[in-house]
């Protein structure tokens, strides 16, 4: 029975989050091109999103360039180019990591708050608005706290474990069992991180894949011509 | 809101002469930060917040005191103590304090002075002015905005608009709004399906004082950056003025043909009422031309502050006056040419005098006073053109104001099928003629034109 | 025509041929275009366009021809009315009830379009000269009476308004952001709260060319509306929606 849970958890529950997160992405793009925008809410309510947004953002993405660090760089990798376990663990994870957490969570503190206190940003919001913002924020601090908490669990190290089964998941032959001895709350932070991967097109998040980077190398005005007749 | 040091809408040179959006350049928006956060974008107080009244309390149960409906937020639905609105100093309103806020004063040296024996009203309708170097186009970093080929109208694909909102900032006329429900950027859109078919945009077909024209303009598009670069803002009106390319050339008729520009449109540019006022006669400007927009809405500026001035003065026994008088009266021309011409005052000036001349021709003219032709030549009219200026002006016909091409959609698109895909289709009684629905619901079961006839008219009267 | 189509957008009416615009060829309303267009008599006693009145109270009056008749001096309240207490810093101004910048008469101005359109409420228009003697500043409240009635609204500063005059445009009625006057501790008046009736005995001619009945050809002429009004700020801002 517990290898039952133990395989919804780490093989079933995964690979739904990415399937959902891979349709959700096509529906959306294919048939709802039209709904995806950032859905600012810069023009009701300005100071605290420019703390909030600006802070949020540097954070979450420094933090997502960790986890790509952390998750898809075998360890074997790292110490080929000399650099020991204990460097990586205490320069990157726990400094850079918990430095990128720490700016998140702030940003998100002051988003979520926002949302929750200012009348005008409130009722302009969505119910998945709202969801988002406290899963985002949950999520947040259970990754801070792994990464806080990474010196209490001497023996535990997650780029033998973690990584390597989330890496697998790509494989598509996860091995369930490295899990079992993970942390409580690093699979905390791992079922939260993939149920926003799994709702993440179905919501304002998915604005995050329309970064306009092509506008860098574009001329400055846009014509359109309509088909000529013949 | 007008004040675009503050809000840095348009363009601006960089240190190597190049044209650059004020709000910085592509890079930094997408790169840097400005798309989590755009500093420069107005804020809605710097509109207004929308209200609403609760009209049914006023049917509510009886009480003590006469019902009232108050303004509510219609985002928030709170009470509101109202501020600000969309024409809050509208007819000089408060105008104690929003005179002083008028960026356009900043600009003049003269002190303005606010008393009841020197006002004067004009009225300046803003609108999206569909730039040939249109920044809201260039700031938008979805692509979503663009200006059409074939008539030059801006448009915002709402399919692609991702509400990045650079574009209400690029604006710096501050005409491209964002809309809070949808999240998304929205503009006039020049009411393009009327375009197409030939007709006037809706404002300018219903406004009552026929102040609006629309007319063809052919212009040379590969020139248009080159003519925003033009160092000097004073100068930024002349070289927009010579981007447009004169219709009854034969070169240019031919090129324009060669590149698939249609007769009917070549023809209309001939006859267009703004190349005649813009081009030929000199009496129409942009608005701000210092932010190097290349606009495409042209303004006549208005000779009455200073008719009003003169009139019953002198102006009936000597009406020559008022030629000295526009030189005297800096502040409304001052003001003017900071509006028009990037401080360009004498092409203001000279565009007065020739309304001034012309109105002065015609009063002679119908009143039957003597009117020493000549004087006429120093304006650059004649007899016929000052008439027929003033047919173009005072009289406007229909058909002079409005000489619009139709883009004949009908050759490219499956129009039976297109129909009524535009617009609202939401909106219950926004039909076309609801009043005569009934009537072809009539015919449909089978009744006469006579019993339908006998039933809707009395007297050769509609009856509904 | 239904309800819902003129909710929904304006809507053409053709309400009777002789008054407004049975429209031909596109023409817009203009009064009495039928009369040079169709050549149709105008309706005085000659047929023709008439200036002079020859009836017999006019020339009583002397007001056979246009004249001045200069304004009633200025008062607020009579001898015998309620008093009230006069406030330190109160104005007396000659009070103009015009038409609005979007309307005219009663036509209904309480919609949202059309209030969104200036202040979102009851407005009254002062010159900064008068504004400054009461301390009155844009956007204030303030409470407009005299015999006849009391009104609140916000004040409008401007210098497009001589001295000593204010404006309350048309049709600004009770039901829309009218808080309580201190005075009466009811809520204010409409715009016409502070004018009243009376009728000038040339008026009462009757059958007689165009002195006839006519609706919305012969009314009461504006002597109404020649009066005065004390202004003064509202202390308190009372809406009582109980």
């Amino acid at each position: 029975m517990a290898d039952f849970g133990s395989i919804l958890l780490w093989v079933i529950f995964p690979y739904a989050m990415m399937l959902s997160f891979i349709f959700g992405t096509i529906v959306r793009f294919v048939w709802f091109r039209a709904g995806i925008t950032a859905v600012s809410s810069e023009m009701l309510e300005k100071r605290k999103l420019m703390i909030g947004s600006l802070v949020f953002h540097v954070g979450i993405i420094l933090a997502f360039f960790g986890h790509v660090l952390g998750i898809l760089i075998p360890k074997s990798w790292t110490e080929f180019f000399g650099i020991s376990n204990e460097m990586y663990h205490l320069f990157g994870s726990l400094m850079m990591g918990t430095g990128a957490g720490l700016l998140a969570l702030a940003g998100m503190m002051i988003l979520t708050y926002r949302r929750f206190t200012n009348a005008r940003v409130f009722v302009t919001s969505s119910w998945t608005d709202l969801v988002v913002d406290v899963a985002l924020l949950i999520t947040i601090i259970l990754g801070l706290a792994s990464t806080l908490s990474g010196p209490l669990f001497p023996k535990f190290d997650y780029r033998e474990t973690l990584s390597v089964w989330a890496r697998q998941l790509f494989y598509l032959s996860p091995n369930w069992h490295l899990m079992s001895g993970v942390p409580v709350i690093y699979k905390l932070h791992v079922i939260c991180g993939f149920l926003i991967f799994g709702f993440f097109p179905y919501t304002r998040l998915v604005h995050a894949l329309t970064l306009p980077w092509q506008y860098i190398f574009r001329r400055y005005i846009v014509y359109r011509r309509k088909p000529k007749a013949d | 809101m007008e004040d675009e040091e503050h809000y840095r809408g348009g363009w601006e040179l960089n240190s190597k002469g190049k044209l650059q959006l004020k709000a910085g350049n592509k890079l930094n928006k997408v790169g840097l930060g400005k798309i989590f956060y755009n500093p420069n974008m107005p804020e809605l107080d710097d509109y207004y917040e929308p209200w609403t009244y609760d009209y049914q309390t006023l049917f509510g149960p009886e009480k003590k005191h006469q019902p009232v409906a108050r303004a509510k937020s219609q985002i928030t639905g709170q009470t509101m103590t109202l501020t600000t609105g969309p024409n809050w100093d509208d007819d000089l309103a408060g105008s104690p304090e929003y005179v002083k806020q008028d960026p356009n004063m900043d600009k003049i040296e003269t002190d303005i002075k606010t008393n009841f024996e020197q006002a004067f009203m004009m009225y300046l309708p803003r609108l999206c002015e569909h730039c040939l170097n249109a920044p809201c186009v260039a700031s938008c970093p979805s692509g979503a905005m663009y200006k059409r080929d074939e008539d030059g109208i801006v448009l915002v694909d709402q399919e692609r608009c991702r509400g990045w909102r650079m574009c209400m900032t690029g604006c710096p006329y501050k005409k491209v709004y964002f809309n809070w429900k949808t999240n998304k950027a929205e503009k006039c859109t020049f009411c393009y399906p009327r375009i197409e078919e030939g007709e006037p945009t809706v404002c300018a077909e219903t406004c009552v004082g026929r102040i609006r024209y629309i007319g063809v303009m052919l212009y040379d598009a590969d020139r248009v950056e080159s003519a925003a670069e033009t160092p000097d803002q004073s100068k930024l009106y002349e070289a927009q003025l010579d981007l447009f390319l004169d219709p009854n050339d034969p070169k240019i008729i031919e090129q324009a043909l060669a590149d698939g520009i249609s007769e009917e449109m070549i023809e209309c540019a001939q006859r267009s009422p703004i190349y005649r006022m813009a081009v030929k006669e000199k009496i129409a400007f942009p608005l701000h031309p210092e932010y190097r927009t290349m606009p495409m809405v042209w303004y006549i500026p208005p000779l009455s502050p200073i008719m009003n001035y003169f009139e019953g003065r002198d102006s009936i026994n000597n009406p020559d006056m008022i030629f000295p008088g526009i030189d005297e009266m800096r502040v409304p021309v001052d003001y003017l040419a900071s509006l028009l011409t990037g401080g360009n005052v004498p092409a203001i000036k000279s565009a007065l005098y020739k309304l001034a001349m012309m109105r002065l021709y015609m009063r002679a003219k119908t009143s039957g006073r003597d009117f020493e032709t000549a004087k006429l030549a120093r304006v650059g009219l004649t007899e016929n053109t000052a008439t027929s200026l003033y047919r173009l002006l005072a009289i406007a016909k229909y058909e002079d104001r409005f000489v619009i091409p139709k883009s004949h959609k009908e050759k490219v698109e499956d129009a039976q099928s297109e129909q009524g895909t535009l617009g609202y289709d939401e909106c219950k009684g926004c039909s076309l003629a609801p009043q005569h629905g009934s009537m072809f619901k009539k015919a449909e079961a089978g009744e006469s034109t006579n019993q339908i006839y006998a039933e809707s008219f009395y007297g050769g009267i509609w009856r509904d | 025509m239904s309800f819902e189509s003129i909710t929904a957008q304006p809507a053409e009416a053709i309400p009777t041929p002789i008054f407004s615009s049975a429209k031909h060829d596109g023409d817009r309303y203009s009064p009495f275009t039928v009369n040079i267009d169709r050549l149709v008599p105008f309706r005085t006693l000659t047929g023709r366009q008439q200036f002079y009145l020859d009836h017999e109270i006019f020339q009583e009056y002397g007001e056979m021809l246009a004249n001045y008749k200069p304004t009633l001096p200025p008062q607020v309240m009579a001898p015998g009315d309620t008093t009230v207490k006069r406030d330190d810093h109160e104005l007396a101004l000659r009070y103009m009830t015009p038409h609005g910048k979007w309307n005219i008469h009663t036509m209904y101005y309480d919609n949202l379009e059309m209030l969104t359109l200036f202040r979102g409420g009851p407005n009254v228009w002062l010159s900064p000269i008068d504004a400054d003697k009461a301390g009155i500043k844009d956007n204030d409240w303030l409470e407009i009476y005299n015999r006849n009635g009391v009104v609140t609204a916000r004040a409008v500063v401007s210098h497009r308004m001589p001295a000593g005059s204010m404006y309350m445009y048309h049709a600004q009625d009770m039901e829309i952001q009218e808080p309580l006057a201190n005075i009466t501790g009811n809520r204010g008046g409409s715009h016409n709260a502070p004018t009243q009736i009376h009728i000038k005995p040339t008026q009462m001619v009757g059958g007689y060319g165009q002195l006839s009945y006519g609706f919305n050809y012969y009314g009461p002429i504006g002597n109404q509306r020649d009066l005065y009004v004390a202004v003064r700020k509202l202390k308190k801002v009372n809406w009582n929606e109980d």
